[in-house]
């Protein structure tokens, strides 16, 4: 589904990402880890196409098509969709525009007919179950006000309304007390299915323990140094980062 | 200078014309205006208040004015201008002649002349007292050469049932200056809503001057709106001048569509105890078009609150500038003042000022004021695109979010409504176009 080859890329002048491989597979969740300003957050904003980052080599393919050619929109449209680490606030703009807007361009992508009203606000309601999300906050502005929480179960609901073939979850956990995480995480377990697949990006085991990663990669330096089962999100839990370091002779 | 002199040239040749066409009441006003414009003339660009408008280029063309009043008069069939699923009362104003049909319950929509027969000392007590001749050139010049005035009387605890739209035409092939004026005399307990929708077909330069005078009686609950869509031959240079009595509520909000180039003053005082003002503007300008806003808030008595929102949306070469004085006298304590300007430019060419002038003589006070210049969020338009939303889609949608908040200000439902759809084929630059208006091209 996804092969990533030696991606590199700049903030600026600065290089963030200096070659990275990657390959996931559908019906496949990856785990990458590593301490900060190791490339995490980055790696997934050059995927869906950020335009503060420069590419400056290597390739990636999406579904058999050079994804770094498409537009950030038709990333989406393609089925890649990227939870934020910190949802953008948006006052002035419904959800339910946004969402209308989002789904409808991902129909006329695909050339399919707009959903009617009826349709979309049925689906939005059968979407918010599966995160719990308030009615309350669908009717808002995108993210406006929003707790950390309900940003991350936001980004959950979005990602239900949208089907992505391929979901980067970019520190999801990072500002969820323990409920609100098994409420975000249960969601992603629920949209799961053999044809999709998942990276999570992550600084922690714990989310770990909800969403069960078939690979864990260790990102480091804008590399992906070291590769694994699960087995080695546990090793990471209880040595930290040093140990990496170590046989990286540093 | 050159245009101070060609205006004190004609009033000095045709003042007999010019009265013979008015009534009393107005020449009255005139003969101290024409004093005070000789002294005064036309502002330069030297003044500060006029720095980012040429007042002196816009006055400067040989206008026609219409003086020996010709009859310009127009039937509803050729000139509708509706806002759909709002039932308004109609009122055109051709040139500078207010077209007085009927009236409605309870409030009586009159031209100078009847008002002045129908309520000698009410003619004298509003008219022209609010407005200041004696500082302002372009005051004083309309004052001085217009003829008849839209008057709007809302007798003490009557309620304007239906909405009055007042549809300002001009539509010439030569190049033509008009002066209008309208007087609101809202009494006690009273509350009225009037629209007025600025339009100009004509294919000449042309300059609209306009003095507005509002009298909002104790606990009245006044809503002003003003919609300006003409064309980039426009010039309009417009003063409001507004008296807020004790619990008087009002809402002003000039909504500016297109134009060409506008200067706008709102002078508001809050005179009577607990008085409540809502100041609310937006304008989109691209091309060359200016758009110039000066507002003064004198908080003078206390616990009033006064709330002003500016913003504009700017693109290629054109100008936005907003100039916000608010003045809190000495005894105006628990004032509670804010006021607020925020702009989004599209380009690195157009030009944003904005300058707020607090003057606060009280302590006891709430009184803030803020000024934001800048691009949409990045970062917003990120998220969307991430979504599959399209980037030129994306960005119309941050571009009506940030409108969102002026509409939001606007009680009047199926106008704000109607404003959503004319703002959003604004900005897309398509026909903005008025449902039913067979009048604009």
């Amino acid at each position: 589904m996804l092969q990533v080859k030696e991606l590199r890329a700049n903030i600026g002048d600065k290089e963030i990402l200096k070659g990275v491989n990657l390959t996931v597979k559908p019906g496949e969740v990856h785990a990458i880890m590593g301490p900060n300003g190791s490339g995490k957050s980055t790696l997934s904003s050059v995927l869906a196409g950020n335009p503060v980052f420069t590419v400056t080599g290597g390739e990636v393919t999406f579904c058999g098509k050079d994804l770094l050619s498409l537009t950030p929109e038709d990333r989406s449209h393609e089925g890649l969709f990227l939870s934020f680490q910190y949802p953008v606030e948006i006052p002035g703009v419904s959800m339910v525009n946004f969402m209308r807007a989002a789904v409808n361009e991902q129909r006329k992508y695909r050339g399919e007919e707009p959903l009617s009203a009826t349709d979309f606000l049925r689906i939005m309601r059968e979407k918010r179950e599966i995160v719990e999300l308030d009615n309350k906050l669908a009717s808002r502005s995108v993210n406006e006000g929003f707790s950390g929480g309900e940003k991350k179960r936001n980004e959950i609901f979005q990602m239900a309304m949208l089907q992505p073939k391929l979901s980067i979850l970019d520190e999801t956990d990072s500002g969820l007390d323990i409920d609100a995480l098994r409420v975000v995480a249960g969601g992603v377990n629920k949209l799961k299915t053999d044809k999709n697949a998942t990276i999570v990006i992550t600084h922690y085991q714990r989310l770990l323990d909800y969403i069960a990663p078939d690979f864990v990669h260790v990102l480091y330096k804008g590399r992906i140094v070291k590769s694994g089962g699960p087995e080695l999100a546990l090793e990471l839990e209880e040595k930290g980062y040093d140990w990496i370091k170590k046989e990286l002779g540093e | 200078m050159a245009a101070s002199e060609q205006y004190k040239q004609l009033l000095e040749e045709h003042i007999s014309l010019i009265n013979k066409g008015a009534c009393e009441t107005m020449n009255i006003a005139r003969g101290e205006a024409i004093k005070a414009f000789l002294k005064y003339g036309i502002p330069s660009q030297k003044e500060e208040l006029f720095r980012h408008i040429d007042i002196e280029k816009i006055y400067s063309p040989d206008y026609g004015i219409n003086l020996a009043r010709v009859s310009q008069s127009t039937t509803n069939d050729v000139y509708r201008c509706s806002v759909p699923g709002l039932k308004t009362q109609t009122l055109y104003v051709v040139g500078d002649t207010p077209q007085i049909g009927e009236g409605q319950e309870g409030v009586e929509i009159m031209n100078m002349t009847q008002f002045t027969n129908r309520y000698p000392q009410l003619a004298q007590k509003y008219y022209n007292r609010l407005a200041e001749t004696s500082t302002d050139g372009t005051v004083a010049l309309n004052t001085a050469l217009a003829q008849d005035a839209t008057v709007v009387y809302i007798p003490d605890g009557a309620t304007m049932k239906t909405p009055l739209q007042i549809v300002n035409i001009l539509n010439s092939s030569t190049p033509v200056m008009v002066n209008r004026r309208l007087l609101i005399v809202a009494g006690k307990n009273s509350s009225a809503t009037i629209l007025t929708c600025e339009h100009n077909l004509s294919e000449s330069a042309t300059l609209a001057t306009q003095v507005t005078e509002i009298y909002a009686g104790e606990n009245s609950q006044i809503e002003y709106y003003e919609i300006e869509e003409t064309s980039s031959t426009s010039y309009r240079v417009a003063s409001l001048f507004a008296q807020q009595e004790a619990n008087a509520n009002m809402i002003i909000a000039p909504i500016s569509l297109h134009n060409g180039q506008t200067r706008t003053n709102y002078n508001v005082t809050l005179s009577g105890k607990g008085a409540n003002l809502n100041l609310t503007g937006l304008a989109i300008c691209d091309n060359k078009q200016v758009a110039d806003v000066y507002t003064n808030v004198h908080h003078s008595s206390s616990h009033c609150e006064s709330n002003q929102l500016f913003k504009n949306i700017v693109s290629d070469e054109a100008i936005v500038s907003m100039t916000g004085k608010v003045l809190v006298d000495e005894g105006a304590v628990k004032t509670i003042s804010q006021q607020s300007n925020k702009n989004i430019s599209m380009s690195q060419t157009a030009r944003i000022y904005t300058e707020p002038q607090l003057e606060i003589y009280a302590d006891d006070v709430k009184c803030g004021h803020g000024a934001t210049v800048g691009q949409l969020d990045e970062s917003a338009l990120f998220y969307l695109r991430q979504r599959g939303i399209p980037e030129a889609e994306a960005r119309m949608m941050l571009m009506l979010a940030f409108a969102d908040d002026i509409l939001q200000r606007i009680k009047l439902e199926p106008l704000r409504d109607r404003l959503r759809t004319l703002i959003e084929n604004r900005l897309r630059k398509e026909d903005i176009k008025c449902a039913g208006c067979t009048m604009c091209k």
